[in-house]
Protein backbone atom coordinates (compact mmCIF):
# COMPACT_ATOMS: atom_id res chain seq x y z
CA UNK A 1 0.00 0.00 0.00
CA UNK A 2 0.97 3.40 -0.82
CA UNK A 3 2.52 6.02 1.95
CA UNK A 4 -0.29 8.70 2.61
CA UNK A 5 1.55 10.22 5.22
CA UNK A 6 5.60 11.46 4.98
CA UNK A 7 8.20 9.62 6.99
CA UNK A 8 8.64 13.21 8.47
CA UNK A 9 5.31 12.97 9.74
CA UNK A 10 5.33 9.31 11.02
CA UNK A 11 8.53 10.50 13.33
CA UNK A 12 6.61 13.73 14.32
CA UNK A 13 3.58 11.22 15.01
CA UNK A 14 5.74 8.28 17.06
CA UNK A 15 7.39 10.82 19.21
CA UNK A 16 3.63 12.12 19.68
CA UNK A 17 2.30 8.50 20.89
CA UNK A 18 5.80 8.28 23.11
CA UNK A 19 4.01 11.66 25.06
CA UNK A 20 6.89 14.01 23.79
CA UNK A 21 6.48 16.87 20.90
CA UNK A 22 9.60 16.49 18.81
CA UNK A 23 10.19 19.41 16.06
CA UNK A 24 12.17 19.02 13.32
CA UNK A 25 15.68 20.69 13.16
CA UNK A 26 18.22 21.06 10.36
CA UNK A 27 21.38 19.57 11.33
CA UNK A 28 22.87 21.33 8.14
CA UNK A 29 21.68 25.29 9.60
CA UNK A 30 20.78 24.13 12.65
CA UNK A 31 17.07 26.11 12.51
CA UNK A 32 13.94 24.80 13.50
CA UNK A 33 11.17 24.35 11.45
CA UNK A 34 7.24 23.18 11.18
CA UNK A 35 5.57 21.42 9.60
CA UNK A 36 7.84 18.38 9.31
CA UNK A 37 9.08 17.37 6.37
CA UNK A 38 12.34 15.63 4.83
CA UNK A 39 14.47 18.16 3.88
CA UNK A 40 14.58 21.79 5.61
CA UNK A 41 13.00 24.41 3.92
CA UNK A 42 16.03 27.08 4.77
CA UNK A 43 18.97 25.47 3.54
CA UNK A 44 17.41 22.47 2.12
CA UNK A 45 19.58 20.22 4.20
CA UNK A 46 18.30 16.32 4.59
CA UNK A 47 19.88 16.00 7.97
CA UNK A 48 17.05 16.26 10.01
CA UNK A 49 17.02 15.56 13.81
CA UNK A 50 13.72 15.26 15.55
CA UNK A 51 14.43 17.26 18.92
CA UNK A 52 12.23 18.93 21.70
CA UNK A 53 11.42 23.31 21.14
CA UNK A 54 14.28 24.81 22.45
CA UNK A 55 12.87 28.45 21.72
CA UNK A 56 10.11 29.90 23.60
CA UNK A 57 7.06 30.31 21.85
CA UNK A 58 4.59 33.28 21.66
CA UNK A 59 0.71 33.62 20.71
CA UNK A 60 0.68 35.33 17.43
CA UNK A 61 -3.00 35.17 17.11
CA UNK A 62 -5.74 33.37 18.22
CA UNK A 63 -9.43 32.24 17.33
CA UNK A 64 -12.81 31.04 18.79
CA UNK A 65 -13.92 28.28 16.41
CA UNK A 66 -17.63 27.69 16.41
CA UNK A 67 -17.94 26.09 13.52
CA UNK A 68 -15.27 23.45 13.52
CA UNK A 69 -14.70 21.87 9.92
CA UNK A 70 -12.14 18.76 9.98
CA UNK A 71 -12.56 15.31 11.05
CA UNK A 72 -11.79 16.03 14.70
CA UNK A 73 -13.56 15.06 17.94
CA UNK A 74 -14.52 18.12 19.50
CA UNK A 75 -14.92 18.22 23.23
CA UNK A 76 -16.54 21.68 23.86
CA UNK A 77 -17.06 24.39 21.50
CA UNK A 78 -15.67 26.97 21.33
CA UNK A 79 -12.18 25.09 20.12
CA UNK A 80 -9.55 27.42 20.31
CA UNK A 81 -6.96 27.90 17.99
CA UNK A 82 -3.51 29.41 18.17
CA UNK A 83 -0.82 30.95 15.74
CA UNK A 84 2.36 30.74 18.10
CA UNK A 85 6.01 32.11 16.67
CA UNK A 86 9.71 32.38 17.94
CA UNK A 87 12.34 33.79 16.66
CA UNK A 88 12.73 30.53 13.98
CA UNK A 89 9.28 28.97 14.15
CA UNK A 90 5.53 29.51 13.77
CA UNK A 91 2.82 26.84 14.24
CA UNK A 92 -0.79 26.41 14.57
CA UNK A 93 -1.85 24.20 17.70
CA UNK A 94 -4.87 23.98 19.28
CA UNK A 95 -4.98 26.45 22.75
CA UNK A 96 -6.00 24.82 26.06
CA UNK A 97 -6.64 26.49 29.42
CA UNK A 98 -7.80 29.13 28.47
CA UNK A 99 -11.43 30.64 28.06
CA UNK A 100 -13.75 33.11 26.28
CA UNK A 101 -13.75 34.81 29.74
CA UNK A 102 -10.00 34.69 30.04
CA UNK A 103 -8.47 34.66 26.44
CA UNK A 104 -4.71 34.01 25.60
CA UNK A 105 -3.20 37.69 25.20
CA UNK A 106 -1.02 38.05 21.97
CA UNK A 107 2.52 38.07 23.44
CA UNK A 108 2.29 35.61 26.29
CA UNK A 109 4.73 32.53 26.32
CA UNK A 110 3.02 29.31 25.60
CA UNK A 111 3.95 25.81 25.73
CA UNK A 112 3.60 22.94 23.40
CA UNK A 113 2.15 19.79 24.84
CA UNK A 114 1.17 16.68 24.14
CA UNK A 115 -2.81 16.04 24.10
CA UNK A 116 -4.46 12.43 24.26
CA UNK A 117 -7.41 12.40 22.08
CA UNK A 118 -9.35 9.23 23.14
CA UNK A 119 -9.64 6.94 19.94
CA UNK A 120 -7.88 9.43 17.94
CA UNK A 121 -3.59 9.87 17.71
CA UNK A 122 -2.34 11.91 19.85
CA UNK A 123 -2.41 15.82 19.20
CA UNK A 124 -0.05 18.61 19.93
CA UNK A 125 -1.99 21.73 22.12
CA UNK A 126 -0.05 24.64 23.20
CA UNK A 127 -1.36 25.62 26.85
CA UNK A 128 -0.22 28.51 29.21
CA UNK A 129 3.91 28.71 30.00
CA UNK A 130 3.87 28.38 33.90
CA UNK B 1 5.02 48.62 -21.87
CA UNK B 2 2.51 46.66 -21.36
CA UNK B 3 3.56 43.12 -21.42
CA UNK B 4 4.69 41.89 -25.40
CA UNK B 5 4.40 38.24 -24.54
CA UNK B 6 0.38 39.20 -24.06
CA UNK B 7 -0.43 41.44 -26.92
CA UNK B 8 -1.25 39.13 -29.02
CA UNK B 9 -4.56 38.15 -27.67
CA UNK B 10 -7.66 39.80 -26.96
CA UNK B 11 -10.57 38.51 -24.48
CA UNK B 12 -14.35 39.03 -26.16
CA UNK B 13 -16.51 36.76 -23.86
CA UNK B 14 -17.32 36.20 -20.62
CA UNK B 15 -20.38 33.39 -19.36
CA UNK B 16 -21.21 32.53 -15.76
CA UNK B 17 -24.01 29.38 -15.69
CA UNK B 18 -26.72 30.46 -13.01
CA UNK B 19 -25.23 30.48 -9.65
CA UNK B 20 -27.30 27.75 -7.24
CA UNK B 21 -27.15 26.75 -3.42
CA UNK B 22 -27.42 23.22 -4.50
CA UNK B 23 -27.26 21.04 -8.07
CA UNK B 24 -27.40 17.86 -9.61
CA UNK B 25 -24.59 19.18 -12.14
CA UNK B 26 -21.09 17.89 -11.86
CA UNK B 27 -18.58 20.13 -11.69
CA UNK B 28 -17.69 18.68 -15.27
CA UNK B 29 -20.95 19.46 -16.67
CA UNK B 30 -21.25 22.53 -15.17
CA UNK B 31 -17.38 23.57 -17.24
CA UNK B 32 -18.78 22.29 -20.47
CA UNK B 33 -21.94 24.15 -20.03
CA UNK B 34 -20.00 27.45 -19.62
CA UNK B 35 -17.68 26.75 -22.88
CA UNK B 36 -20.44 25.81 -24.97
CA UNK B 37 -22.16 29.13 -23.84
CA UNK B 38 -19.07 31.39 -24.12
CA UNK B 39 -18.53 30.12 -27.12
CA UNK B 40 -22.44 30.97 -28.31
CA UNK B 41 -22.39 34.63 -26.96
CA UNK B 42 -19.13 35.36 -29.63
CA UNK B 43 -21.15 33.70 -32.20
CA UNK B 44 -18.38 30.39 -32.51
CA UNK B 45 -18.86 27.10 -32.25
CA UNK B 46 -16.45 24.91 -29.58
CA UNK B 47 -15.10 23.26 -31.96
CA UNK B 48 -13.30 26.36 -33.24
CA UNK B 49 -11.09 25.91 -30.54
CA UNK B 50 -8.00 24.65 -29.77
CA UNK B 51 -6.93 25.61 -26.71
CA UNK B 52 -8.63 25.07 -22.94
CA UNK B 53 -7.47 25.78 -19.44
CA UNK B 54 -9.76 24.33 -16.83
CA UNK B 55 -9.82 24.97 -13.11
CA UNK B 56 -11.88 23.13 -10.73
CA UNK B 57 -11.43 21.55 -7.04
CA UNK B 58 -14.13 18.48 -7.98
CA UNK B 59 -13.17 17.71 -11.50
CA UNK B 60 -11.34 14.87 -10.78
CA UNK B 61 -11.84 11.69 -12.03
CA UNK B 62 -12.06 14.02 -15.23
CA UNK B 63 -9.34 16.56 -15.86
CA UNK B 64 -8.87 19.07 -18.97
CA UNK B 65 -8.30 16.37 -21.64
CA UNK B 66 -11.49 14.60 -20.69
CA UNK B 67 -13.42 17.44 -20.50
CA UNK B 68 -12.14 17.93 -23.93
CA UNK B 69 -13.32 14.71 -25.04
CA UNK B 70 -16.56 15.50 -23.12
CA UNK B 71 -17.05 18.13 -25.36
CA UNK B 72 -15.71 16.41 -28.24
CA UNK B 73 -13.01 18.98 -29.40
CA UNK B 74 -9.33 18.88 -29.95
CA UNK B 75 -6.77 20.90 -28.32
CA UNK B 76 -3.59 22.15 -29.09
CA UNK B 77 -2.67 23.91 -25.62
CA UNK B 78 -4.59 22.35 -22.44
CA UNK B 79 -3.98 24.20 -19.11
CA UNK B 80 -5.33 22.87 -15.49
CA UNK B 81 -5.14 25.15 -12.57
CA UNK B 82 -3.79 23.53 -9.32
CA UNK B 83 -3.47 27.34 -7.74
CA UNK B 84 -6.90 27.27 -6.14
CA UNK B 85 -8.58 30.95 -6.04
CA UNK B 86 -5.58 31.94 -7.94
CA UNK B 87 -6.11 29.35 -10.90
CA UNK B 88 -8.51 31.56 -13.06
CA UNK B 89 -6.67 34.63 -13.39
CA UNK B 90 -3.50 32.56 -13.30
CA UNK B 91 -5.07 30.66 -16.77
CA UNK B 92 -6.02 33.99 -18.85
CA UNK B 93 -2.66 35.43 -18.24
CA UNK B 94 -1.14 31.96 -19.56
CA UNK B 95 -3.48 31.60 -21.96
CA UNK B 96 -2.73 35.24 -23.74
CA UNK B 97 0.99 34.17 -23.49
CA UNK B 98 -0.22 30.91 -25.26
CA UNK B 99 -2.00 32.60 -28.32
CA UNK B 100 0.72 35.72 -28.22
CA UNK B 101 3.32 33.09 -28.82
CA UNK B 102 1.35 31.46 -31.51
CA UNK B 103 0.73 28.27 -29.57
CA UNK B 104 -3.08 28.39 -29.95
CA UNK B 105 -5.91 31.10 -31.09
CA UNK B 106 -9.06 30.42 -29.73
CA UNK B 107 -8.97 29.24 -26.11
CA UNK B 108 -11.45 28.95 -23.39
CA UNK B 109 -10.60 29.63 -19.61
CA UNK B 110 -13.18 28.08 -17.36
CA UNK B 111 -13.55 27.26 -13.70
CA UNK B 112 -16.48 25.40 -11.69
CA UNK B 113 -17.57 23.41 -9.16
CA UNK B 114 -20.77 21.65 -7.62
CA UNK B 115 -20.30 22.49 -3.93
CA UNK B 116 -22.22 21.76 -0.94
CA UNK B 117 -21.30 23.30 2.85
CA UNK B 118 -20.95 19.71 3.54
CA UNK B 119 -19.01 18.95 0.15
CA UNK B 120 -16.31 21.97 0.74
CA UNK B 121 -15.62 20.70 4.47
CA UNK B 122 -14.97 16.82 3.15
CA UNK B 123 -12.51 18.50 0.45
CA UNK B 124 -10.75 20.41 3.67
CA UNK B 125 -9.50 17.65 5.28
CA UNK B 126 -7.78 16.50 2.08
CA UNK B 127 -6.74 19.66 0.57
CA UNK B 128 -2.77 18.91 0.78
CA UNK B 129 -0.83 16.96 2.90
CA UNK B 130 -0.21 20.36 4.84
CA UNK B 131 -3.49 20.60 5.97
CA UNK B 132 -4.40 17.15 6.26
CA UNK B 133 -1.58 16.59 8.45
CA UNK B 134 -1.33 19.18 11.11
CA UNK B 135 -4.29 21.62 11.08
CA UNK B 136 -6.80 18.48 9.91
CA UNK B 137 -6.50 17.01 13.49
CA UNK B 138 -7.69 19.86 15.33
CA UNK B 139 -10.97 21.26 14.54
CA UNK B 140 -10.13 23.91 13.16
CA UNK B 141 -12.27 25.39 11.15
CA UNK B 142 -11.11 25.49 7.83
CA UNK B 143 -10.82 28.33 6.40
CA UNK B 144 -12.70 30.37 8.54
CA UNK B 145 -10.60 29.75 11.12
CA UNK B 146 -7.43 30.19 9.64
CA UNK B 147 -8.63 33.94 8.10
CA UNK B 148 -9.87 34.35 11.90
CA UNK B 149 -6.30 33.92 12.92
CA UNK B 150 -5.18 36.78 9.91
CA UNK B 151 -8.33 38.85 10.94
CA UNK B 152 -7.11 39.09 14.76
CA UNK B 153 -3.25 39.37 13.88
CA UNK B 154 -4.05 42.33 11.25
CA UNK B 155 -6.34 44.15 13.51
CA UNK B 156 -3.68 44.24 16.89
CA UNK B 157 -1.08 45.28 14.35
CA UNK B 158 -2.53 47.89 12.84
CA UNK B 159 -6.01 49.00 14.62
CA UNK B 160 -8.33 47.61 11.98
CA UNK B 161 -11.87 48.07 12.67
CA UNK B 162 -14.57 45.32 12.24
CA UNK B 163 -16.88 48.82 10.92
CA UNK B 164 -13.68 48.86 8.08
CA UNK B 165 -14.07 45.59 6.94
CA UNK B 166 -17.94 45.40 7.56
CA UNK B 167 -17.95 48.62 5.03
CA UNK B 168 -16.25 46.46 2.23
CA UNK B 169 -19.23 43.63 2.67
CA UNK B 170 -21.81 46.34 2.99
CA UNK B 171 -20.75 47.43 -0.52
CA UNK B 172 -20.42 44.84 -2.42
CA UNK B 173 -23.96 43.89 -0.85
CA UNK B 174 -25.15 47.06 -2.81
CA UNK B 175 -23.58 46.28 -6.17
CA UNK B 176 -24.84 42.54 -5.74
CA UNK B 177 -28.50 43.85 -5.66
CA UNK B 178 -28.31 44.94 -8.77
CA UNK B 179 -26.63 41.36 -10.19
CA UNK B 180 -29.62 38.84 -10.49
CA UNK B 181 -27.47 35.84 -10.55
CA UNK B 182 -26.05 36.45 -7.46
CA UNK B 183 -27.46 34.72 -4.57
CA UNK B 184 -27.37 37.24 -1.58
CA UNK B 185 -28.99 40.36 -2.90
CA UNK B 186 -30.63 41.27 0.59
CA UNK B 187 -29.73 44.44 1.85
CA UNK B 188 -27.13 44.34 4.87
CA UNK B 189 -26.88 47.21 7.07
CA UNK B 190 -23.48 47.79 9.45
CA UNK B 191 -25.69 46.14 12.40
CA UNK B 192 -26.68 43.42 10.33
CA UNK B 193 -22.81 42.39 9.71
CA UNK B 194 -21.27 43.09 12.94
CA UNK B 195 -24.00 41.29 15.36
CA UNK B 196 -23.86 38.01 12.43
CA UNK B 197 -23.50 34.54 14.50
CA UNK B 198 -20.03 34.14 15.44
CA UNK B 199 -18.41 31.09 12.75
CA UNK B 200 -14.76 31.30 14.19
CA UNK B 201 -14.01 34.80 16.39
CA UNK B 202 -13.61 37.58 15.17
CA UNK B 203 -15.47 36.29 11.57
CA UNK B 204 -18.80 35.98 11.44
CA UNK B 205 -21.25 34.77 8.95
CA UNK B 206 -21.12 37.93 6.82
CA UNK B 207 -17.55 37.65 6.52
CA UNK B 208 -17.57 34.05 4.46
CA UNK B 209 -18.70 32.94 1.12
CA UNK B 210 -21.88 30.80 0.67
CA UNK B 211 -20.39 27.58 -1.14
CA UNK B 212 -22.39 27.38 -4.18
CA UNK B 213 -22.46 25.25 -7.78
CA UNK B 214 -21.20 27.11 -10.99
CA UNK B 215 -19.08 27.80 -13.82
CA UNK B 216 -17.34 30.78 -15.04
CA UNK B 217 -15.70 30.89 -18.71
CA UNK B 218 -13.47 33.44 -20.63
CA UNK B 219 -12.70 33.22 -24.16
CA UNK B 220 -9.61 34.53 -26.31
CA UNK B 221 -8.94 34.96 -29.64
CA UNK B 222 -5.69 36.18 -31.15
CA UNK B 223 -6.05 39.64 -32.39
CA UNK B 224 -6.47 38.27 -36.07
CA UNK B 225 -9.45 36.15 -34.96
CA UNK B 226 -11.08 38.37 -33.07
CA UNK B 227 -10.91 41.37 -35.95
CA UNK B 228 -12.34 39.17 -38.54
CA UNK B 229 -15.07 38.26 -36.12
CA UNK B 230 -15.88 41.61 -35.60
CA UNK B 231 -15.61 41.58 -31.78
CA UNK B 232 -14.84 44.04 -29.05
CA UNK B 233 -11.57 43.04 -27.59
CA UNK B 234 -9.76 43.25 -24.49
CA UNK B 235 -6.02 43.19 -24.08
CA UNK B 236 -4.14 41.41 -20.92
CA UNK B 237 -1.82 44.56 -20.11
CA UNK B 238 0.37 42.86 -17.11
CA UNK B 239 0.17 39.65 -15.60
CA UNK B 240 1.90 38.66 -12.22
CA UNK B 241 2.00 35.16 -10.06
CA UNK B 242 3.33 34.52 -6.91
CA UNK B 243 3.19 31.16 -5.34
CA UNK B 244 4.18 30.18 -1.77
CA UNK B 245 5.85 33.46 -1.17
CA UNK B 246 7.69 34.16 2.08
CA UNK B 247 7.74 30.27 2.97
CA UNK B 248 8.57 30.43 6.18
CA UNK B 249 5.61 32.99 7.09
CA UNK B 250 2.82 30.74 8.16
CA UNK B 251 0.42 33.06 9.22
CA UNK B 252 0.72 35.89 6.74
CA UNK B 253 -0.50 39.43 6.87
CA UNK B 254 1.12 39.81 3.37
CA UNK B 255 -0.01 38.24 0.03
CA UNK B 256 1.91 37.75 -2.74
CA UNK B 257 0.66 40.64 -4.66
CA UNK B 258 3.15 42.21 -2.47
CA UNK B 259 5.76 41.67 -4.26
CA UNK B 260 4.65 41.63 -7.93
CA UNK B 261 2.35 44.62 -7.93
CA UNK B 262 4.81 47.29 -8.33
CA UNK B 263 6.36 45.54 -11.50
CA UNK B 264 2.18 44.88 -12.89
CA UNK B 265 1.68 48.47 -12.85
CA UNK B 266 4.65 49.46 -14.50
CA UNK B 267 4.73 46.92 -17.02
CA UNK B 268 0.85 47.81 -17.51
CA UNK B 269 2.00 51.64 -17.73
CA UNK B 270 -1.49 52.44 -15.60
CA UNK B 271 -1.26 53.77 -11.79
CA UNK B 272 -3.92 52.97 -9.08
CA UNK B 273 -5.41 56.29 -9.51
CA UNK B 274 -6.34 55.36 -13.32
CA UNK B 275 -7.93 52.31 -12.44
CA UNK B 276 -11.86 52.28 -12.74
CA UNK B 277 -12.60 49.61 -10.70
CA UNK B 278 -11.29 46.41 -8.54
CA UNK B 279 -12.08 43.04 -8.73
CA UNK B 280 -10.38 41.45 -5.84
CA UNK B 281 -10.52 37.75 -4.83
CA UNK B 282 -12.74 38.36 -2.03
CA UNK B 283 -13.26 34.86 0.52
CA UNK B 284 -13.22 37.52 3.58
CA UNK B 285 -13.45 41.26 3.95
CA UNK B 286 -9.84 41.10 5.65
CA UNK B 287 -8.36 39.29 2.72
CA UNK B 288 -9.72 42.52 0.38
CA UNK B 289 -8.32 45.02 2.97
CA UNK B 290 -4.67 43.43 2.97
CA UNK B 291 -5.05 43.30 -0.73
CA UNK B 292 -5.61 46.97 -1.07
CA UNK B 293 -2.49 47.11 1.11
CA UNK B 294 -0.55 44.76 -1.44
CA UNK B 295 -1.47 46.17 -4.37
CA UNK B 296 -0.29 49.70 -3.25
CA UNK B 297 -3.52 51.39 -2.37
CA UNK B 298 -1.79 52.08 0.82
CA UNK B 299 0.71 51.47 2.79
CA UNK B 300 0.94 47.78 5.15
CA UNK B 301 -1.69 48.58 7.84
CA UNK B 302 -2.96 51.53 6.24
CA UNK B 303 -5.80 49.22 4.51
CA UNK B 304 -8.48 50.47 6.82
CA UNK B 305 -7.79 54.08 7.01
CA UNK B 306 -8.25 53.77 2.85
CA UNK B 307 -11.53 52.29 3.41
CA UNK B 308 -12.67 54.73 5.55
CA UNK B 309 -11.71 57.19 2.97
CA UNK B 310 -13.34 55.35 0.11
CA UNK B 311 -16.54 54.88 -1.67
CA UNK B 312 -16.55 51.36 -2.90
CA UNK B 313 -19.82 50.95 -4.75
CA UNK B 314 -20.95 51.10 -8.25
CA UNK B 315 -21.21 55.18 -8.36
CA UNK B 316 -17.91 55.77 -6.19
CA UNK B 317 -14.61 56.78 -6.80
CA UNK B 318 -13.19 52.92 -6.51
CA UNK B 319 -15.81 50.09 -7.70
CA UNK B 320 -14.95 46.94 -6.43
CA UNK B 321 -16.31 43.93 -6.85
CA UNK B 322 -19.19 45.39 -9.02
CA UNK B 323 -21.31 41.98 -9.18
CA UNK B 324 -21.21 41.57 -5.37
CA UNK B 325 -17.92 39.34 -5.20
CA UNK B 326 -17.81 36.12 -3.52
CA UNK B 327 -19.23 37.28 -0.64
CA UNK B 328 -22.73 37.86 -2.01
CA UNK B 329 -22.67 36.09 -5.23
CA UNK B 330 -21.27 32.98 -3.76
CA UNK B 331 -18.77 30.68 -3.98
CA UNK B 332 -18.74 27.92 -6.52
CA UNK B 333 -15.57 26.42 -5.25
CA UNK B 334 -12.19 27.63 -8.02
CA UNK B 335 -14.86 29.27 -10.10
CA UNK B 336 -14.52 32.33 -7.46
CA UNK B 337 -11.25 32.57 -8.85
CA UNK B 338 -12.98 33.56 -12.15
CA UNK B 339 -16.40 35.19 -10.75
CA UNK B 340 -14.22 38.51 -11.07
CA UNK B 341 -12.77 38.56 -14.70
CA UNK B 342 -15.86 37.59 -15.65
CA UNK B 343 -17.34 40.63 -13.59
CA UNK B 344 -14.26 42.78 -15.58
CA UNK B 345 -14.80 41.66 -19.11
CA UNK B 346 -18.98 42.34 -18.70
CA UNK B 347 -18.10 45.90 -17.45
CA UNK B 348 -15.12 46.46 -19.87
CA UNK B 349 -17.48 45.50 -22.93
CA UNK B 350 -20.36 47.47 -21.26
CA UNK B 351 -22.57 44.84 -20.78
CA UNK B 352 -23.00 44.82 -16.84
CA UNK B 353 -26.84 46.21 -17.71
CA UNK B 354 -27.97 48.29 -14.37
CA UNK B 355 -24.55 47.76 -12.83
CA UNK B 356 -22.59 49.04 -15.68
CA UNK B 357 -20.26 51.77 -14.68
CA UNK B 358 -20.20 54.98 -15.91
CA UNK B 359 -16.66 54.66 -17.12
CA UNK B 360 -15.23 51.13 -17.58
CA UNK B 361 -12.13 51.15 -19.52
CA UNK B 362 -8.92 49.54 -17.21
CA UNK B 363 -9.70 47.49 -14.30
CA UNK B 364 -7.77 44.95 -12.14
CA UNK B 365 -8.50 41.20 -10.97
CA UNK B 366 -6.98 39.40 -8.77
CA UNK B 367 -7.15 35.85 -7.73
CA UNK B 368 -5.97 34.19 -4.34
CA UNK B 369 -5.69 30.78 -2.51
CA UNK B 370 -4.76 27.20 -2.62
CA UNK B 371 -4.68 27.71 1.30
CA UNK B 372 -1.96 25.22 2.60
CA UNK B 373 -0.32 25.06 6.42
CA UNK B 374 -1.91 28.10 7.63
CA UNK B 375 -1.87 30.48 4.61
CA UNK B 376 -3.38 31.62 0.83
CA UNK B 377 -0.05 30.10 -1.05
CA UNK B 378 -1.04 31.33 -4.61
CA UNK B 379 -1.56 35.02 -5.82
CA UNK B 380 -2.76 36.24 -9.59
CA UNK B 381 -3.54 39.37 -10.60
CA UNK B 382 -3.61 40.73 -14.28
CA UNK B 383 -4.71 44.67 -15.64
CA UNK B 384 -7.91 44.64 -18.47
CA UNK B 385 -8.08 47.56 -20.65
CA UNK B 386 -10.59 47.40 -22.80
CA UNK B 387 -9.39 48.54 -27.13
Amino acid sequence: MAALSGQAHRRFQEALAGGSVLLPLCLSCDQPFFYPRQHCPRCFGDRISFEPIREPLRVRSFAWVWRPQSRAKVVSLPVLMIAATSDHLSLFAEGSGWSEADPPVIGENVNLTVAERGDDAPVAVLRRSG
Amino acid sequence: MPDPYLQGASIVGAYETPYTRDSNATSLELAVKAVIEVCRSAGMSPDQLDGLAVSSFQLAPDNVVTTAEHLGITLKWAWQGAHGGASGVASIVHAAEAITLGRAQAVVCVASDSFTVSSHVAMLEHFNSGMRDYLAPYAFGGANGLFALVERAHRHAYGTTREQLGKLAIAQRQSAAKNANALLRQPLTIDDYLDARVIADPIRLFDCVLPCCGADAVLLLSNELAAKLGLSRITVLAGGQRHNFLPLEVLSLRTGAADFAEDLFRTAGVTQDELDFLQLYDDYPIMVLIQLEDFGFAEKGGGGGFVDRTDFGLEGTLPLNTGGGQLSAGQAGAAGGMIGAVEAVTQLLGLAAERQLKRAKVGLVSGFGMVGYGKGLSSAAMILRRQ
